[in-house]
């Protein structure tokens, strides 16, 4: 029943952890970056190489969603992203986070799922 | 620099993100395992290559602007997506997707903030 649908559940479970590895990826390649020093060979730290890895293995789990799924029901999932990000400055950086940004999130969530609601049948 | 043209340096990025999301889909309908077939993905490579160009216009308008200022622009993607989806890949959009894009965009800007 499930596959049924034009986007099936699993291109938008792939798609959600894709969503995690970018953002994850981008967080250790940021850390990377700040280890680069004034050689060459420090390019090639191991937060950098393992962050870029997480990137495009989550880049590789986006182009096998969009094969199965409908873009403009894919896509939209990719905000989820902000939410990753939000918990990353929240528990790993200790940053600041106000009650509107906490709003935001929950309205990111609703609005992914009004889209899988919205997602067509064949 | 002018804020003006910040902000449309960043709707162009997001334009030019969209086509090239656009044609990652497309690509995907000839998608193999092969590497030599994948080096051959014509539109695959195009929308990799297009998702570089508006990242780097992306990283250019935010190092002049703040995030807390650009990221709302960029969440244009997804109205870009729709209306390409429609035009393009004969994609229907309805009231749950056009309502669920819109408080997406709400959230964006609320997280961002």
């Amino acid at each position: 029943m499930i596959m049924n649908r034009k986007t099936p559940f699993f291109a938008i479970l792939l798609v959600v952890i894709c969503t995690f590895l970018t953002s994850s990826g981008q967080y250790f390649m940021k850390m990377g970056t700040d280890r680069i020093s004034g050689t060459f060979l420090s390019i090639f730290n191991i937060p950098l190489i393992s962050g870029l890895l997480l990137y495009v293995f989550g880049a590789v789990l986006l182009i096998i969603a969009l094969k199965h799924g409908e873009l403009s029901v894919v896509y939209p999932f990719i905000s989820l992203s902000f939410i990753w990000v939000l918990f990353l400055s929240v528990f790993l950086l200790g940053e600041t986070v106000l009650l509107i940004n906490w709003l935001g999130m929950i309205l990111i969530v609703m609005g992914v799922v009004f889209i899988g609601r919205g997602a067509p049948n064949e | 620099m002018n804020e003006l043209i910040i902000v449309l340096i960043i709707i162009f990025a997001t334009f030019v993100s969209a086509i090239g999301s656009l044609f990652l889909k497309l690509g995907t309908k000839t998608l193999s395992l092969n590497f030599i077939k994948l080096l051959k993905n014509n539109k695959l490579i195009l929308g990799i290559f297009l998702f570089g160009v508006s990242m780097l216009f992306y990283i250019w308008g935010v190092s002049m602007a703040k995030l807390s200022f650009i990221y709302p622009i960029t969440s244009l993607t997804y109205i870009w997506i729709s209306l390409l989806s429609i035009k393009y890949l004969n994609e229907k959009m309805n009231v749950y997707k056009w309502f669920g894009i819109a408080i997406i965009i709400v959230g964006v800007f609320l997280i961002t903030v």
